[in-house]
Formats: C-alpha cells, sequence, structure tokens
C-alpha cells in the first residue's frame, strides 16, 4: 500500500504537469495573438506592447515561462500556486486568494447538490430497478431521460424564471453584497441552484443505480442469495446494493472533485460566486495565470480524488488489493 | 411404500416472450424418496434447470405460468405464498450451483456468507453462526476452516468454492438438496472428490439429492435412479441400471455414447460420437416426437404422434414409438457393442 | 485586445438586439430621452436625494479600477460620475445637451492655449479635497503631475492608453527611465500647470478629461504618492475625488508599507462594487455632478436574461454591461408605461468593411468604390435587428465629432441604402481588374477571395449578404470565420495579408476626431500597433517586409497631422475635410452603420441622462423615486 501511494502520488504529479502544458500551450502558444496583446488597449503603441509582453514574462524563453508556472504544481504550501506567477492579469490579485475566497461558495453548491442528487437519484434507480417495466420505472427513466438530456444553462434559467421570476417560491439569483455564504444558504439562495445541478446527477445516477442493480440482480451469488431463503429486501439491499453502489462511489467521488473544480455554468447562471464562475471569467478575460492556476486547482481534486476513490475500492471490494 | 418426499406432477413452466411461449418444462412428473439419489440429465435448455429453480421457488409465477403441483412432504409449493416458501427455501430445500465462481457473493467472507443462511433460519447469536459455519467447513473438508471462514471467495479455489457452497447448503440440514451442474465447472479430479463428498454428506446428513447434470457419465455411480429429460419433457426414467444397461431412448443412447471414457477416449477417439443436430427452439417444438429432426431411428410416426412416457416394466419407462424389441436390439446392437 | 473586446461588447449589444426590434423608435427615442440636468424625472416628479442605486455588471471592470490601465468604457463612467475628479470633465448628458463638450472640473476653466497651439496652461480650483483617508488633503498641480509620471510608466500603464500622453514634451523620456521628469509639465504653483507640447495636438484638453491624469494624493516623500509600491494594484487602494467612494475607504491605511497594506472592502474583484459618499466632497466646487443617490451596489456576474429579469421585477436598476434581450426590448417598446425606460442614444461607434489597400483586387480604387457602391447597407441593418441598432453609415466618424457637418453626406448613397448595382458596375468598368470593362470584374484577383470575419451572430449572415451584393461585381470571396480576438490579431496582421475584413467595428476613446483618425488610419497604428488594417501609409520597406507585391499605398498622415492642429470649429471641419478625403480619394472602408446603444432602467429610477462620453447611463444624474427610496 505504501508503495502504491507513492506511485499514485507521483503519477498524480504526472498528470498536472501533462495538465499543465496542455494549457501552457493552448494559452501560450496556439492563439493567433500574442498574449501581450490581447492585454493592451485596442488602440496601442510598440511601447506598450513591449510593457505587457515583460510584465506578463512573455519575453523570457518559452520553458523559463513554463518552469515558473510547473512550480507552482508541486503540492507543497508556499509552491503549489504561488503568488508571484500565480497572479491575475485582470484584477491584480493572486489566484489562490481568489480560490479560496470563493471556495466556500463552490463547496455549498457543491455539497448541497451532492446530498441531494444522492437522495433523488440512488432511490429512484433502486425502485426503477426492482420494479422493473411498472409505472415507477418507466416514469423514473423519462425523469431521467429529461434530466440527462436538458441543458443545465436552460435548466437553470427556466427555474429562475419560474420558480423566481413568475411564482416567487425562491429568492433571486446571486448572493447579496455583504452576506455570508452561511447566511445565503439559510436564505435559500442555493435551492434552486442545488436543484439544478442535481437534476443532471440525479438523472444520471438513478440510471447508474438502476442498470447497476439490474445487472447485479441477474448475478448467480444473487440466486445464491435467494436460495438461502433470505428475505428480497435483504436479497436486495445486502447482496444486490452492496455490488450495485460500489461503482457509484467512484462516480461520485470524481462528479464531487469535479465540482469543487467548478461547476460552470450553474454558478455564472446563479450568479454564484465560487471557483467556476472565476475560471469562465479568466477563461473570457484570457487572464492567463488565473486559468492555469484554476486548471490546476480542478485537476489537482479530480487526481486526488480518483487517488482517494482507488483507495476506497480497496476496502470496498476486497477482490482489489494494493501492491 | 412411504411418503415420498417430493412429487411433482404434471408440471409446467412457460414463459411468455415476444417470440412466443417458450415452454421450459412442458409436464415433468417425478417421485423423490427420502435419502434417494435423483440424477436428471439433459442437454442445456432441455429444462431441467428451470423445471428444480421453480421446485426451490426461485422461479415463481410472476415471472412464469406456472402449472402442476409440487408437493414437498405434502405441501404444494406452486401455491404456497412467498413467505411461507422462503421456510422450506434453505431450511428444508437447498440448491448448490454450476458456478463456485460465481455464486458466492464476492464482497463478503465465506463464514459469514454460511453463517446468514444459518441466522435466517434459526434463532443464534452471530457468533454461534460463525461456529456453525466454520463445522460446516470442516465437514466439507476445507483445512484451517477457522482461518478460511475470514477469508473472501477469491481466496478460494474453484474445489473449495463448492465445498463451501456446499456447506452453506447442508448448513440447516436440509431434507432436500438440489445440486445444478455440480461439477461442470470444476477439473476433472476436483469433478471426482466433489461427487464423493456429496455421497458421504448425503448419508452423514440423511438428505436426498438430486443432481442435475448434462453428463450422464457424472451420475452412473451416484445415482439412484435416473431421469433423462429433453425439450421440457422427461423422455426415459429408470433407475441406474436401467439407463446404463438397458436404455430404451435413441436420446439416451445418444448421452451414453458421448461419455468420454478416461481409460479409452485416448486410445479410440471414435467411439465419442456427439449427438447429430443441435436441441429444439422451446418455442417451436417439433411436431409429433420432439427429439425426431435427431434421432437416427426415425420413421413416419414419429413425425405426427407425440410418443406417450410409457412405462416397461415397474421403475422404467420411455417415450418412444420403436416397439420394446426394437428398443433392446438397437440399443444392445449399436450402443453396448461400442461402449 | 481584451480592453477592446469589452468595448465592442458594449457594442454588440445592439447587435443582438436587434433581432427583435426591428422598430423604428431609433432616432426619434434619442431625443426623448434626453431630459437630462433639467431637474425632474421622466415621470415629473420633483428630485429628492437619497436611495442606493442596486446594479449589476456580467463582468468586472478590466483592470481592478487602475486609473492607469483601465482602457474600458464602463470603468470611464466609474471614474467620471462617481469617483475621480479630473482637470476637465464632461456634463453626463448626450451630445444634443452638450455631453460631448469639455467642462472644466478640476479647473477652473478651460485651459489657455499659447498661439502657437504649443502650451496649455490650466488653473485649479481650490478646496478640492481627496476622499477618505485623505479627507484634510487638497488637490494640488503637483497631484496631477503625479498621475501623469504614472502614467509615463509603461509598468504602471499596462494595457491603458498613455500613447495618447507621448505629445507632452519629455513624456516618452521619463518613461523610458531617460529623464527625471517630465520636461513638459511645470507647476509654478500648487494651483498652476503648464503644458508643452512638442507639437500641437488640438486633442490635448480631452486627455485631461481621462482617468489617467486624475490626480494622485501625496503621501510622505514617496514619489507616486498613495500609488507607491502599487504598480499592479493601485485600483484597490484607490483615492477618491468625486462624490463618492469605496465603501471602507476609511480603513485604507497608507502609512505602513504598500506590501501591508489591506485593499478597500468596497471593490471585491469579481464579485462585488460598493461605493458611498465621499464625506470629504464639497459639491460646491463641483457643477457637473448632481449626485443624487446617497450609494451604489454593484453585483459583479450573472446571466443576461436573468439579470434584465430582476430589472422587471425591480430587483435591480441597471445592468451595466449587458445586452437587452429581444423579449424584454419588445415588452419595453411596445408597453407604453415601459416606453420611458427604454433608453436608445447612438453610442458613437461605426461598423464598417475594411479593404487592404496592398492586397489586389482592393489595392484597385474602383473596385473599392464599387464595393460601397453595391452593399446593401439597410440589409445589414437589417440583419443587425433593424432601425433601432442605428443610423446608417455614410461615412467613417460619428456625427458628434464633427458637430453634424456631414450628417446628410453620403458620397454612396443608393436608393433606400439597398446598394445600387448599375452604378456599382459603372464604377467597376473602370477597374483594371475589369478587362474588358462590361462592370464585372474578370480578372483572377477577383475571385475567391479571402475575407476574415467573426464567427458569433450576426456576422455569418452579414458575409452571406456581402457575398450575395458582390457576385453580381464578379467579387467571389473565400470567407473564413474566427472568434472575435483571433479575427482582429488577423485582420491587424499585415504578415497575414488578409485581403479584406468583413466584421471590424470602432467607438471612440474621447470625443475627439483624433480617435478615429490616427489609430485607424495613421501609419504608426500598423502592426504592432493597432488598428489601421487597411496599411495606410505603410512604407515601401514595410509592404516588402510582410510580403506584399504592391509597394505604393496611399497615405493619409499629413492630413492627419494637419487636422489634429486645429482647435475651435475649424478641428470640426477639419475631421469633416479628413473624412471626406477618406470617403473619396482613398475609399479604405466601407461604413456600414453607426452604432445605438440600447438600455432599460427601473421602474423607480427617475431623471435618466445618458453620458455621452463612456456610452452608459449617467449614475450621477439618476436619481430613485422618493417613494422608493
Amino acid at each position: 500500500m505504501g508503495r502504491y501511494l507513492i506511485r499514485r502520488t507521483l503519477f498524480m504529479i504526472l498528470v498536472l504537469f501533462i495538465v499543465s502544458l496542455i494549457t501552457f500551450i493552448i494559452f501560450v502558444k496556439l492563439p493567433a495573438a500574442d498574449p501581450a496583446r490581447r492585454a493592451v488597449g485596442r488602440a496601442t503603441s510598440p511601447e506598450n506592447v513591449e510593457a505587457a509582453r515583460h510584465a506578463f514574462g512573455l519575453d523570457r524563453p518559452l520553458y523559463v515561462q513554463y518552469a515558473r508556472f510547473a512550480k507552482g504544481l508541486v503540492p507543497w504550501p508556499g509552491l503549489f500556486l504561488n503568488e508571484d506567477v500565480y497572479f491575475s492579469y485582470a484584477n491584480f490579485v493572486p489566484v489562490k486568494e481568489e480560490i479560496f475566497g470563493r471556495l466556500p461558495v463552490t463547496l455549498a453548491l457543491a455539497i448541497g447538490a451532492a446530498t441531494l442528487w444522492l437522495l433523488i437519484g440512488i432511490p429512484i434507480g433502486i425502485i426503477s430497478a426492482v420494479r422493473r417495466r411498472s409505472i415507477w420505472d418507466r416514469g423514473a427513466m423519462i425523469f431521467a431521460l429529461i434530466g440527462v438530456s436538458a441543458p443545465v444553462f436552460w435548466l437553470a434559467y427556466l427555474f429562475l424564471y419560474i420558480f423566481w421570476f413568475k411564482l416567487e417560491w425562491a429568492p433571486p439569483s446571486g448572493i447579496p453584497i455583504g452576506t455570508s455564504v452561511m447566511e445565503a444558504v439559510l436564505q435559500g439562495r442555493f435551492i434552486l441552484p442545488w436543484m439544478v445541478l442535481s437534476l443532471t446527477f440525479a438523472a444520471f445516477y438513478a440510471r447508474m443505480v438502476r442498470g447497476n442493480l439490474i445487472e447485479t440482480m441477474g448475478e448467480d451469488y444473487i440466486r445464491t442469495a435467494r436460495a438461502k431463503g433470505l428475505s428480497e429486501k435483504r436479497v436486495i439491499y445486502r447482496h444486490g446494493l452492496r455490488a450495485a453502489l460500489t461503482p457509484v462511489v467512484t462516480m461520485f467521488g470524481l462528479d464531487l472533485a469535479g465540482l469543487l473544480g467548478g461547476a460552470f455554468i450553474t454558478e455564472t447562471v446563479f450568479n454564484l460566486p465560487g471557483v467556476g464562475q472565476y475560471a469562465v471569467n479568466a477563461i473570457f478575460n484570457q487572464d492567463f495565470p488565473s486559468v492555469m492556476g484554476v486548471t490546476i486547482f480542478g485537476a489537482f481534486f479530480i487526481a486526488l480524488a480518483n487517488l482517494l476513490v482507488d483507495v476506497a475500492y480497496a476496502f470496498l471490494d476486497p477482490r482489489v488489493r494494493y501492491t | 411404500m412411504a411418503e415420498p418426499l417430493l412429487e411433482v406432477k404434471d408440471l409446467k413452466v412457460h414463459f411468455p416472450t415476444d417470440d412466443g411461449i417458450v415452454k421450459a418444462v412442458d409436464g415433468i412428473s417425478f417421485t423423490v424418496q427420502p435419502g434417494e439419489t435423483l440424477g436428471v440429465v439433459g442437454e442445456s435448455g432441455s429444462g431441467k434447470s428451470v423445471g428444480f429453480l421453480t421446485v426451490m421457488g426461485l422461479i415463481t409465477r410472476q415471472q412464469a405460468q406456472i402449472e402442476g403441483e409440487i408437493l414437498f412432504q405434502g405441501q404444494d409449493l406452486v401455491t404456497m405464498p412467498g413467505d411461507e416458501m422462503r421456510t422450506v427455501r434453505g431450511e428444508k430445500i437447498s440448491m448448490i450451483f454450476q458456478d463456485p465462481m460465481t455464486s458466492l457473493h464476492p464482497y463478503y467472507k465465506v463464514g459469514d456468507q454460511i453463517a446468514e443462511a444459518v441466522r435466517t433460519h434459526q434463532k443464534v447469536s452471530k457468533r454461534e453462526a460463525h461456529e456453525q459455519a466454520v463445522e460446516m467447513l470442516r465437514r466439507v473438508g476445507i483445512p484451517r476452516p477457522d482461518d478460511r471462514a475470514d477469508q473472501y471467495p477469491h481466496e478460494f479455489s474453484g474445489g473449495m468454492r463448492q465445498r463451501a457452497m456446499i456447506a452453506m447448503a447442508l448448513s440447516l440440514n436440509p431434507d432436500l438438496l438440489i445440486a445444478d451442474e455440480p461439477t461442470t465447472a470444476l477439473d476433472v479430479t476436483v469433478q471426482a472428490q466433489i461427487l464423493d463428498l456429496l455421497d458421504r454428506l448425503k448419508e452423514e446428513f440423511n438428505a436426498a439429492v438430486i443432481i442435475i447434470t448434462h453428463d450422464l457419465g457424472v451420475v452412473a455411480e451416484h445415482c439412484d435412479h435416473i431421469q433423462v429429460m429433453y425439450a421440457g419433457k422427461i423422455v426415459e426414467a429408470g433407475d441406474r441400471r436401467d439407463i446404463y444397461y438397458n436404455a430404451h431412448h435413441p436420446y439416451t443412447w445418444g448421452l451414453l455414447r458421448s461419455i468420454p471414457r478416461l481409460d479409452e477416449a485416448a486410445v479410440d477417439k471414435e467411439r465419442l460420437v456427439p449427438i447429430q443436430g443441435l436441441p429444439p427452439s422451446l418455442i417451436f417444438v417439433p411436431q409429433g416426437c420432439a427429439f425426431n429432426p435427431r434421432c437416427p431411428h426415425v420413421f413416419e410416426r414419429c413425425r405426427t404422434e407425440v410418443p406417450e412416457l410409457l412405462p416397461a416394466d415397474g421403475h422404467h419407462a420411455s417415450r418412444c414409438h420403436l416397439s420394446l424389441a426394437d428398443k433392446e436390439r438397437i440399443f444392445h446392437e449399436e450402443v453396448m457393442a461400442r461402449t | 485586445m481584451r480592453r477592446y473586446l469589452k468595448v465592442l461588447a458594449l457594442v454588440a449589444i445592439l447587435g443582438l438586439v436587434a433581432a427583435a426590434c426591428g422598430g423604428d423608435e431609433g432616432g426619434e427615442e434619442t431625443g426623448a430621452t434626453g431630459t437630462g440636468a433639467s431637474g425632474t424625472g421622466a415621470t415629473g416628479a420633483e428630485i429628492q436625494p437619497g436611495g442606493t442605486l442596486e446594479m449589476a455588471m456580467l463582468g468586472d471592470v478590466s483592470a481592478a479600477f487602475d486609473p492607469q490601465k483601465e482602457y474600458y468604457s464602463v470603468t470611464w463612467e466609474y471614474y467620471r460620475c462617481c469617483l475621480l475628479r479630473t482637470l476637465l470633465s464632461y456634463t453626463g448628458t448626450p451630445t444634443a445637451e452638450g455631453g460631448a463638450d469639455l467642462q472644466p472640473d478640476i479647473a477652473t476653466d478651460l485651459p489657455e492655449v499659447s498661439s502657437d497651439g504649443l502650451t496649455y496652461t490650466f488653473t485649479l480650483k481650490s478646496g478640492v479635497n481627496y476622499g477618505d483617508p485623505f479627507g484634510d488633503v487638497s488637490v494640488t498641480s503637483g497631484d496631477i503631475v503625479r498621475a501623469l509620471e504614472r502614467t509615463a510608466d509603461p509598468d504602471a500603464s499596462v494595457g491603458g492608453y498613455n500613447f495618447y500622453y507621448n505629445i507632452i514634451e519629455g513624456f516618452e523620456d521619463f518613461g523610458a527611465g531617460d529623464a527625471d521628469t517630465i520636461s513638459g509639465l511645470e507647476t509654478p504653483d500648487d494651483s498652476t500647470l503648464i503644458i508643452t507640447l512638442s507639437s500641437a495636438s488640438g486633442y490635448l484638453p480631452y486627455l485631461f478629461a481621462m482617468a489617467a491624469t486624475a490626480p494622485i494624493p501625496p503621501n510622505g516623500d514617496a514619489r507616486l504618492g498613495a500609488a507607491e509600491g502599487h504598480t499592479e494594484d493601485y485600483g484597490r487602494f484607490l483615492v477618491a475625488t468625486g462624490p463618492y467612494q469605496f465603501a471602507g475607504a476609511e480603513n485604507l491605511d497608507f502609512s505602513v508599507p504598500a506590501d501591508e497594506q489591506t485593499p478597500v472592502a468596497g471593490y471585491d474583484p469579481g464579485r462585488a462594487i460598493t461605493l458611498v459618499r465621499n464625506p470629504n466632497y464639497d459639491p460646491a466646487t463641483d457643477g457637473l455632478r448632481p449626485a443624487y443617490v446617497d450609494g451604489m451596489n454593484i453585483a459583479i456576474g450573472g446571466d443576461n436574461n436573468d439579470l434584465y429579469n430582476k430589472i422587471q421585477a425591480g430587483e435591480l436598476d441597471f445592468v451595466v454591461d449587458g445586452i437587452v434581450p429581444p423579449p424584454v426590448l419588445r415588452t419595453y417598446s411596445t408597453d407604453p408605461t415601459l416606453t420611458p425606460l427604454l433608453h436608445i442614444n447612438p453610442s458613437d461607434a461605426v461598423r464598417y468593411v475594411s479593404f487592404n489597400l496592398a492586397m489586389p483586387p482592393f489595392d484597385d480604387i474602383h473596385v473599392r468604390k464599387a464595393f460601397n457602391l453595391a452593399l446593401d447597407k439597410a440589409g445589414m441593418r437589417t440583419l443587425r435587428g433593424g432601425e433601432s441598432v442605428g443610423e446608417i453609415a455614410g461615412h467613417i466618424m460619428v456625427n458628434s465629432l464633427q458637430d453634424n457637418i456631414l450628417a446628410d453626406y453620403d458620397p454612396y448613397e443608393t436608393p433606400n441604402s439597398a446598394g445600387d448595382l448599375t452604378a456599382a458596375q459603372a464604377e467597376m468598368a473602370q477597374s483594371v481588374y475589369d478587362t474588358d470593362g462590361d462592370g464585372v470584374c474578370d480578372a483572377p484577383e477577383c475571385s475567391n477571395i479571402l475575407a476574415v470575419t467573426d464567427e458569433a451572430d450576426p456576422y455569418p449572415d452579414q458575409s452571406a449578404l456581402i457575398q450575395q451584393n458582390m457576385e453580381p461585381l464578379g467579387l467571389t470571396f473565400n470567407v473564413r470565420s474566427f472568434e472575435r480576438t483571433t479575427m482582429y490579431a488577423k485582420c491587424n496582421q499585415p504578415s497575414d495579408q488578409v485581403p479584406i475584413c468583413l466584421a471590424p467595428a470602432w467607438g471612440k476613446d474621447f470625443p475627439d476626431g483624433y480617435t478615429f483618425a490616427d489609430p485607424l488610419f495613421g501609419s504608426a497604428a500598423i502592426f504592432p500597433s493597432c488598428c489601421n488594417y487597411q496599411l495606410l501609409g505603410a512604407s515601401p520597406e514595410l509592404l516588402e517586409e510582410n510580403g506584399y507585391e504592391i509597394t505604393e499605398v496611399p497615405t493619409a498622415d499629413e492630413e492627419i497631422t494637419a487636422a489634429n492642429q486645429q482647435t475651435g470649429d475649424a478641428r470640426f471641419q477639419a475631421w469633416a475635410d479628413l473624412d471626406v478625403l477618406l470617403m473619396e480619394e482613398i475609399v479604405p472602408w466601407a461604413p456600414y452603420v453607426f452604432d445605438n446603444n440600447v438600455d432599460v432602467s427601473s421602474q423607480r429610477i427617475v431623471n435618466y441622462s445618458f453620458d455621452q462620453f463612456a456610452g452608459l447611463a449617467a449614475w450621477d444624474h439618476v436619481a430613485i423615486a422618493p417613494e422608493a427610496q
């Protein structure tokens, strides 16, 4: 296990390295225009372009530029997303400060939505699988189809329009100036975002749980369990779900980690100042250090979640052992 | 004769599908006496597994149209409510399956899985159930059963897993053990060990055993009675001697000819003759005798008239239009001579 | 280019809006909105100061409020209305009400100009104090010099517009580190600033209405005063002079080293802006800003449609940088109770097609003229949404910069502005590329011409219309669409040899023709500067270096320089003359529409005024109805 962890950690750093390199290339090498030019005003002078170039370190050799960013990859205090390099072009704030300042919003959004989608998705999946082909199953799968295919952007706008603008059941989007995340949660300002964000996932999880459970219920060991004379409830919940939910745990870990890197659309539409909104703004502003920082931050979470999920798997599935 | 342990009367199990009705079991009747070993032989798709899963209550009237009676110790299992059926299943009738690799739950310890069966039917503490599980593992010949009980199925070899399955099945001292292809997935040497184990345990636990197999060779030394199934029907039934030394049905002959003999197979491969053709669709069963398209002795009547299961004597019956004389002649000339 | 994008985003508002409207309220509405400084609201109610404006911005300002870096009209409105006073400023009204005319602000009057046009003298008012934490400090001429020194520093001005100030003697030398002071700036006393130019430039006064010249307060011995040590982030420590300041400005502490100072609480980058009244502001020194509301809350971020719903629901008063969605525009233009809340004003921007004068077949003026004649400008406008998006453009500079001298001028006027194929073919017949003179270009140069455009709507439809218009002239195009930034980069890159750009637009920086002349047509505005896509005035060497076969192109450098030396009414005439020269003798463009700005305000807003300088609502003029405060 120890060696495995070391290997996986090294692998994680490699992944971050590759992610950062790709991001770097996309933002620095591929654009048709010089990033310095993009940063200066529309009318400008050659001196200004040169000044921007210098300010962003673009006058140094490419490998030096990348190396500066690469140092910020090392998950170590003082190095990880260090302020010397990971400093926003756009609003002159350290990227780390922005990300960590916004993390509570993203956490509130992600955790609330995750709770909701598990509470909705898993029971729906179980009911559909157990009552296969029943009216419940068909209803649930129509829900899943809508949930999976409805664009989040559209859903978000629709929910806001119906539940806030028309019916006035829910508070409007955004967190009022001076309101803490906790207060905003208590004011119900996360209810619509949670609903919107969880719907897609709930639909996806319902389908996954249903599929997994139906598949599991056809396994030989389920027949064995029934042959033992166990009640159907016990067969489903102790024998069926145990196996059916294990892949869900993996999925869940990655989904949650992905959301910590930002629920881009939901945060944008509902104007929740989270990491995702920051990422969108950074891309829109072509604020390279921010884009790089938020990408690495997201990739770091996903890589970490991957590792945790794999370790968790070893506990969930006795057949899996790491050496 | 004492009351039979199990009496199946004209059992039909039909599955409605989009393509038509699958007549997996189409009217079978037989009895099993306490302490008896019955062999049920047939190719896959002959309805043998379905029939016994129905006996176990694992195929229910929600899934299939079930007709006839399954009398177990005088009670009809077909009409028995699910709750009651569960007290029979596992405790009085238990079952082991073909593939021990997949029949144990991969996420639970072997000992716990056995203990779970015990605790389902007996009011005992976890600890007592665990001890019983260890004891059962010991009795099925698993070395260091204490340690083994705390291991997961993937840490067991195939034969060991089948022993564990048997331990689980016998842990409640059932009156009837149904073994569905118990050795098919195992090595030849392990097969023999498992069958011997079944024999021994049958004596020890005084249980009746039904061995379901596609291989007549497997049941040769272990069964008192044998019934051969084809296309959802019993085509021949008799005691062991009847089937091996005086088989009356061309299908049984085919099965006999396809038994591999360890000693001769290597020398004379020609003797191993597989049955021509494929088993019939259970939706569109051939007219007349279901076996007629594959039968080397087919004649006009076979194609039009369904043969009855006619007894030749008190313990031997077959479902074939050939005259008794022809059956005996062909058996001795073509089957015995070559095997 | 990032700032440019945002400026353009505002301009593009109109484009998107347009889709729904097609209405005819365009020009008429403009007049109706300008109730300006009349002292009564749109509803006729008496204006009562008080209340807090609730606003939203889709995106943050472009450089965190750093006055030397902000090259974004939205930020300019924050500065003008609220935060920063400058020597000169504007009234916060539309052009028709003098909104494009310079007014004295910190200065007592407009500058005195020497007869040779090289020396400008400003006199400062006394008693103009800073906001917190320098409430007891008065603005001096040295503070203006400080701002200009910071402007000259290329690192502090990244992304800014300091090149406009190169006309001040010694400005460039100081910026390059070759001089200790800017030699063209003199402060004989605290209330006098004398500026010497290296060449006469009539636009100089406009530069002193830009935030880059807003005074920076002194702080001990620090050369840059309060901005010392804040090369990147002075905006987050901004000391106000206007009627408002950032909330929490009183907590700014400039006595500790810069890296230990805490930024002002009222600006949370990317999230929120909170402005409160500046307690040290003396309205007696300011005749420009009524400053009715007590404060402003601006939340950054959100979805455009949702934000406009919030205006209808009364949650918001304005969306600063939004695009009025077509259904909302429809509602506001048809419902008589809402019509007063819809504001349409010219935004002083032009949309055009630009020709590369060094690329065949556009090196031939007849081809360029024929293009102008064949273009269905009305059709182009319809694709953008109809008449409300703006006026058909008959020339290059927006009319307000020329005092409307060319308001009715269109050398390529066609019936209903729909294009005139006969006239166009007659023009084409004179081209060397039309060898048989039948009015249809038959040279290989005319087919499959590379054309670059914007991939966003409605440009693809516009390119299709252009292709349809030009096909009878024998001009066929190979249209390539790009994301907007890339499109501009391609058009601006001489070595890419793009013959024609279909989707550029340009808005003014300040209300003077110079911002439409030099950056668009001066030879100095060729790459790596911007935005002379036509290569007007390019030297033979430059053309050769970039692989052009044509080595001679027209130039307007002399005319631009000459016009820039004019002042007063002669200056308007000079820009008009330049415009006519460009339109008739050079023909670098086919302009097709002068854009409008479309905005809606909430029910409780009274006394809406459009600030022509920034092209946005003038937040110092708007007031909140007393019952809604």
